[in-house]
């Protein structure tokens, strides 16, 4: 009698539960990622050693580029409507409804108060070329009143400042001094991120 | 790897019986679907760390009267260092009083590592008493944001805690416009 000879298996392993896991992994990822949205205003942020990331939340953030404009960003959703209702008290303007959406859209404010409201109604693809910048002078502290309107708010906020590698120092202490007379004495500086060297 | 090749097994009964077909096995193999499952989550994990930008804090001191600004404390001159941020990413420091300050004083360094960072190390030694050691940043009209951040930076290297943001006083400005040779009213030996 021959002997039986055992059917040849093929190697298999089930990939299931792996494909399972990879994927349950994958929906938790993309459920958490908040996509930025894109910036209006190209800002070159110089590096520091600090190794503190920016929190998620809860922040509203000034902008100066390099040309020593201002600009304002609020980075939580849900406080972009109040402060922007807040806003519209304050200078006696009225955002509709399809005007707020649009606010929802943008990453930061980047025209005067008066020419939101225009703004906002705007093609997408026209607003990217709009970027005068809030006022922040002697005589229009409309960037303050911005500032003043988020910390009604939401008291808890925090204040982050982003400049751009060639911000002219007078356009800093300009905002600083401003922020200061008002109270706000806690900043955070946004870098990017560079080792810390070895010693 | 789905084998699932057909084998008639039974080509017998050719009366009016159906040929039976195997049963196939519905298994699919799932490995391409795990490989693209963690691609996937490759791509999210890099790109939700890596695109966060880091923050330094600054606190500023809060805002006081005109009256009492006026009075600040004297610091004992060993005990500081005064970090003058000028133009073209130039950086001065000095050690004297204000009425002792003059251009010789006044010493151009770098942002390196041999620059700024060793002068206020050397300074911190020389201090007499190193715990109120204080770096005093001034920075110019001409300096830029990205120079305060590298002062602040070198703050955080060299573990002074006690550092603070003010102005220039005339006197400092004039002698950093002479050392710059960027003074309007130009009498080359004015002294």
């Amino acid at each position: 009698m021959a002997r039986v000879k055992p059917k040849r298996q093929g190697f298999h392993i089930d990939m299931t539960p792996m494909s399972d896991m990879a994927w349950l992994l994958l929906t938790f990822f993309i459920l958490t990622t908040q996509f930025r949205k894109p910036e209006v205003v190209p800002v070159k942020t110089p590096s520091s050693v600090s190794t503190v990331k920016v929190q998620d939340g809860g922040l509203v953030e000034i902008i100066v580029n390099n040309d020593g404009k201002y600009y304002f960003g609020i980075i939580d959703d849900k406080n972009k409507k109040p402060i922007l209702e807040k806003m519209g008290e304050k200078y006696k303007i009225q955002f509709s409804d399809s005007e707020i959406n649009s606010f929802y859209n943008l990453s930061e404010v980047t025209v005067p108060i008066g020419a939101l409201k225009q703004y906002l109604g705007m093609d997408p693809a026209l607003q990217k070329d709009q970027i005068p910048g809030i006022p922040l002078d002697s005589v229009n502290l409309q960037l303050m009143d911005w500032v003043d309107a988020s910390f009604t708010v939401d008291p808890d906020l925090k204040l982050a400042i982003k400049g751009d590698v060639k911000t002219q120092y007078p356009k800093f202490r300009e905002l600083v001094k401003e922020l200061v007379n008002r109270d706000y004495n806690r900043f955070q500086l946004i870098t990017s991120s560079e080792a810390k060297p070895q010693d | 790897m789905a084998d699932t090749g057909i084998e008639p097994k039974d080509t017998g009964g050719k009366g009016g019986k159906k040929v039976r077909v195997k049963k196939q096995s519905t298994r699919v193999d799932m490995t391409p679907l795990a490989d693209l499952g963690f691609l996937l989550i490759t791509f999210f994990m890099f790109t939700t760390t890596f695109s966060k930008p880091n923050v330094m804090g600054l606190n500023m001191p809060p805002k006081q009267d005109q009256k009492d600004k006026t009075e600040t404390p004297e610091i004992d001159i060993t005990n500081s260092i005064s970090v003058l941020l000028g133009e073209d990413n130039k950086i001065y420091w000095h050690q004297q009083e204000q009425q002792d300050l003059s251009p010789e004083t006044l010493i151009e360094t770098d942002y390196s590592k041999e620059g700024i960072r060793k002068e206020i190390l050397i300074a911190r030694k020389r201090a007499k008493d190193a715990e109120k050691f204080t770096v005093i940043i001034k920075p110019t009209d001409d300096s830029t944001y990205e120079n305060l951040v590298n002062v602040l930076d070198e703050m955080e290297i060299t573990q002074s805690t006690r550092y603070g943001i003010v102005d220039l006083s005339p006197n400092e400005l004039s002698v950093y416009q002479q050392k710059t040779g960027k003074s309007s009213g130009s009498s080359s030996n004015n002294e």
